[in-house]
């Protein structure tokens, strides 16, 4: 007799890999019954009757007996479980108990972690992506405004500054204007004792001569004592001592950076000793800086280091000024010269404001005893790195940037919080089953956190590649290329660190979920969304409303930078940019003022002869290249007062006869320079409009005097034109001034061509060549080129805001469809039953899509008052265009929303084509 | 109970049934659909351990065998029981049985 047939027609499935084996056991169990029965003398039916009896009416009951009992988790687990919780820990185990705890917690997190790799995956991308770009901009302000100078003692290291009372409104950042100072007051400064040591330094250009071939180097002309006080060591040979540096008998010698040492001379061990070439003039190299050595401004990287008492060989920029005013280029003497940085060490046990109190002391004396050029005058200090520079100067936009990345981070976090709250819901039973044996909540807290935190670490390491990658892009915000932005041991802690706090900011928010659960009703409740699945989607909500909201401050901060970008592209410049080449040449000291301005003569001469070349011009400055040269003009005609109140700033440069018909700058009125103008006739000038309006409000410019280091004769008059940047925020009037009559030790040739302007390059190369074969054609490069330059600031802005924005958006969009997609999954029943009672697709799409467009106008209303509360904070960046643009902000706003929409309309569309009989029937 | 009935030797389903049965005067009867799901527990919890064995003549049978973790469980419960009876027999004041 075979009961394998009935016992499997009347057992309910019990969908288990051991049902086979049951059955037959089960059948062998009721064929014992039934032969026993036979045995005791039954006949068939009766026998047949008492096995089948054994077997209980309600088979469903067994069923399930069978299949829990058979079923691996719930009985095996809770044991190992129990006696895992059972086991007494003694006191003095406790520390080791916790850490095998901790390794327990890790070990079931990556388990956890890896058997859904998908998942796993999603959140460690979308977290690297928020932290690789915070830890790219942390490295940057690490490089500029964390890491100290390296000089000994950073901290008792100051920058001394000269302050005018006068002018201190003048400053638009508010605080005291800070100055340079003049050689006389330094020397003063220095010997008043108030400062352990104080050094003057300033940059110059010096011109290299190797092989034959001069080319221009960075330089800096420092006082005798500059190593000394900043206590820097040369690694190879010594520093200046104080007799190389004394007026009047200046010895040639020089300290090499450690990078020119290397490049340039091979680091050639027998450098010290090795005469070298600089201005045309012997130098005798006595030591190299340290490697990491730029000076004490940060950013800076000085190709070689000269004595102060060379100053009138080696003529920073500012002699020329000066040999326009007083016909000489020696400024060690002049007190009201002030040309000169000032860094001074502290006393020891002396506080900064002590020395800036005794400095504003010794500058007041100063100031009483030479009233002629130091009236109103005085003398402070400012720890290293706060006065002008990079610090201050890129510090708005790494801040600005600070802020974009946390946006971006806290976006992500968002996204991260939710996806995990989406999955707490589904693991509701696996914590009620851990609950239920008795895991106790900090345990189940503690190893939820662990997994979110583990989290947090793979994507802290994935940000870490990022960061690696994208550092570069950081150079273009005036962020010196020396500055180093790799990834350091700090830059590495601060993703890590931001990892784990990240980890535990959107680990909380399903801990908070799940720790208020109800243990029971999650462990009936199988299938359908109970209470905690309703909470999580709310809070999930509440995440969507809080992305959308911060993505459209990004985004209107993008839309902004992308603005700023448009119209300074849109600028009118007031002169072409297009097929123009641009390239230095510097004579040097084998010239004289004479035979230098013929040999420009000839160079141009020759150029504008050049088959392609349209015209071709020569001029101190070129245009656009962030150098600019500012001078003194009387605006009452008057001579200068020593106060300097009766003056503007204006800007001037010094250019040859064909320089404006080589930009395409037109003649208002007059003409421009001629051959004429030479050194022995009336000195002239072209000025610009604003500049014969500032100074002649009703009159002709033509024919008028003005004074500035010298009294110029008005000859033409130009329209204003942009000058340092196309984004320049208060264009300077300003001035030319001829050649002829302005030598210049370098000048930069403009060669403006019918076609590639620098396919023009080696004609150019020749025609110098030709002339002297020591002079080289450096920096060749196009105008446009500069001009790209001049804006790259305003480019990369807009770049980066703007990539940081579309990663916001994405992560907003990629957010808003997991709830929206969540949710209406969790509705498949209920959209079924309206289907089935007649509802129409449509209002199933609309009624879905009414529930997502709830949430992004909800994000987009608190994103714009977020927005407009934050938009002041770019303003400074801005050019062009209002904080509050308002086809920004309408853009903006649309565009958002219809990223929303289309974000919820995918799974209101999967809706809509639900099946309601498969819908309720899936749900019974 | 069931883990005493095989204690000395393998036994399946129907004989482990049959002598609880026997050995309680039909006072304890177990019925398949108790019997069976508590034994696949036991087996789960590695208290018992089942084998498919086949006899001449017969068709395969699974046999049920205590396995040492199952003989430790046993003495654990027989002690157990031992106390609660003993303190039932001193609640009650019956002479200990047997």
């Amino acid at each position: 007799m075979d009961f394998r047939l009935y016992v499997r027609e009347h057992l309910p499935s019990l969908t288990i890999a051991r049902e086979a084996e049951i059955v037959e056991e089960l059948a062998q169990h009721l064929e014992d019954v039934y032969r026993d029965a036979r045995q005791e003398g039954l006949d068939h039916s009766a026998a047949w009757a008492k096995a089948v009896g054994t077997l209980p009416a309600a088979a469903d009951d067994l069923a399930r007996a069978l299949r829990s009992a058979s079923r691996t988790p719930p009985g095996r687990v809770a044991d190992r479980w129990r006696a895992a919780l059972d086991e007494p820990v003694p006191a003095r185990e406790a520390r080791f108990a916790m850490l095998t705890d901790l390794r327990r917690d890790v070990r079931y997190a990556l388990r956890t972690l890896f058997r859904a790799p998908g998942f796993t995956a999603v959140i460690v991308i979308t977290l690297a992506g928020g932290i690789g770009a915070t830890a790219a901009i942390f490295s940057a302000v690490d490089a500029v405004l964390l890491k100290s100078v390296p000089v000994a003692e950073p901290s008792r290291v100051v920058h001394v500054y000269t302050v005018s009372s006068a002018r201190a409104t003048t400053n638009p950042n508010g605080g005291p204007q800070l100055g340079s100072s003049s050689y006389p007051d330094y020397v003063d400064l220095r010997d008043s004792g108030v400062l352990d040591g104080l050094t003057a330094f300033a940059d110059i250009r010096l011109s290299l001569d190797t092989e034959g071939v001069t080319e221009p180097i960075d330089g800096v002309v420092v006082s005798g004592n500059y190593f000394d006080v900043l206590g820097v060591r040369p690694v190879v040979g010594r520093a200046f001592s104080l007799e190389e540096d004394r007026a009047g008998s200046p010895v040639r010698v020089a300290v090499l950076s450690h990078k020119m040492w290397q490049q340039r001379f091979g680091s050639d061990p027998n450098i010290v000793g090795r005469s070298i070439t600089l201005n045309a003039v012997a130098y005798t190299v006595i030591g190299v800086a340290p490697r990491a050595f730029g000076g004490p401004v940060l950013g800076d990287a000085p190709d070689a280091w000269v004595p102060m008492a060379l100053q009138d060989e080696v003529r920073p920029p500012s002699a020329g000024a000066l040999r326009q005013r007083l016909g000489t280029t020696h400024m060690l003497g002049f007190r009201d010269v002030r040309w000169l940085e000032m860094v001074g060490r502290l006393r020891d046990g002396t506080a900064l404001t002590e020395a800036a109190a005794a400095l504003d002391v010794v500058g007041r004396r100063l100031a009483a005893a030479y009233p002629d050029s130091n009236r109103d005058l005085s003398a402070t200090a400012v720890p290293l790195g706060q006065g002008p520079g990079v610090r201050t100067e890129t510090w708005p936009v790494l801040a600005l940037l600070t802020a974009a990345v946390t946006l971006v981070l806290m976006i992500a976090c968002a996204n991260v919080a939710s996806l995990l709250l989406a999955r707490a819901v589904t693991r509701r039973r696996e914590v009620a089953v851990r609950q239920a044996i008795g895991a106790g909540r900090g345990q189940l807290v503690r190893q939820w956190l662990t997994e979110a935190v583990i989290l947090g670490v793979l994507g802290a390491a994935g940000g870490l590649i990022l960061a690696g990658w994208s550092t570069p892009i950081l150079y273009g915000f005036g962020i010196p290329e020396d500055l180093d932005l790799s990834i350091n041991l700090r830059v590495l802690a601060f993703a890590l660190a931001t990892g784990v706090v990240t980890g535990l900011v959107f680990g909380l928010a399903p801990v908070l979920q799940m720790v208020r659960g109800d243990t029971v009703a999650a462990l009936r409740d199988e299938g359908g969304a109970v209470t905690t699945g309703a909470r999580a989607t709310r809070m999930r909500s509440a995440f969507v409303v809080l992305q959308v909201a911060l993505s459209l401050v990004l985004l209107v901060a993008a839309g902004l930078f992308i603005r700023t970008l448009q119209q300074a592209y849109a600028v009118d410049l007031g002169y072409r940019v297009d097929r123009t080449l641009v390239a230095e040449i510097g004579p040097g000291d084998s010239y004289s003022p004479v035979t230098g301005y013929a040999l420009y003569v000839e160079v141009l001469d020759r150029l504008n002869a050049l088959p392609g070349v349209v015209a071709a011009g020569a001029a101190r400055v070129t245009v656009l290249s962030g150098a600019s040269r500012t001078v003194p003009v009387s605006v009452d005609g008057q001579p200068i007062r020593p106060d300097r109140s009766n003056v503007i700033p204006v800007r001037a440069n010094v250019v040859s006869d064909r320089y404006l018909e080589t930009m395409g700058i037109p003649l208002l009125r007059g003409r421009g320079f001629q051959a004429s103008d030479g050194p022995a006739s009336p000195r002239v000038a072209v000025v610009s409009r604003s500049l014969a309006d500032r100074l002649w409000p009703n009159a002709d410019p033509i024919g008028q005097r003005f004074l500035s280091a010298s009294p110029l004769i008005v000859v033409g008059l130009v329209p204003d034109t942009v000058y340092l940047s196309a984004t320049e925020r208060d264009p300077r009037p300003f001035f030319y001034l001829p050649l002829s009559q302005n030598y210049e030790y370098a000048v930069t040739l403009h060669v403006r061509t019918d076609g590639d302007p620098l396919a023009i390059l080696p004609g150019v190369r020749q025609v110098v060549r030709d002339l002297d074969p020591r002079i080289a054609v450096t920096r060749p490069r196009r105008l446009v080129d500069e001009f790209n330059r001049s804006i790259t600031g305003q480019r990369t802005m807009a770049t980066l805001v703007g990539i940081l924005s579309g990663m916001a958006l994405l992560l907003a969009a990629v957010g808003l469809y997991g709830v929206m997609a969540y949710g209406t999954r969790q509705r498949t029943t209920e959209v079924g039953l309206r289907l089935a009672l007649g509802a129409t697709p449509v209002s199933i799409l609309n009624l879905i899509v009414f529930r997502g467009a709830r949430l992004v106008v909800m994000g987009v209303a608190l994103g714009l008052v977020g927005a407009f509360a934050s938009v002041r904070f770019v303003r400074s960046q801005l050019f062009g265009v209002e904080p509050t643009d308002p086809v920004t902000w309408l853009a903006v706003s649309a565009m958002l929303v219809l990223v929303g929409l289309t974000a919820c309309a995918i799974p209101a569309w999967r809706a809509m084509r639900v099946d309601p009989a498969v819908a309720l029937r899936s749900s019974c | 109970m069931v883990l005493s009935v095989i204690e000395r030797r393998a036994r399946h389903g129907y004989e482990i049934a049959n002598l609880i049965d026997e050995q309680s005067d039909g006072v304890l009867r177990f019925h398949v659909a108790s019997l069976y799901p508590m034994l696949y527990r036991m087996e789960r919890r590695g208290w018992i351990d089942g084998k498919w064995i086949e006899k001449a003549g017969q068709r395969r049978r699974r046999y049920y065998r205590l396995t040492p973790h199952g003989r430790k469980a046993l003495a654990e419960q027989r002690s157990t029981w031992r106390e609660l009876l003993a303190a039932l027999h001193r609640v009650a004041g019956l002479e200990p049985g047997r």
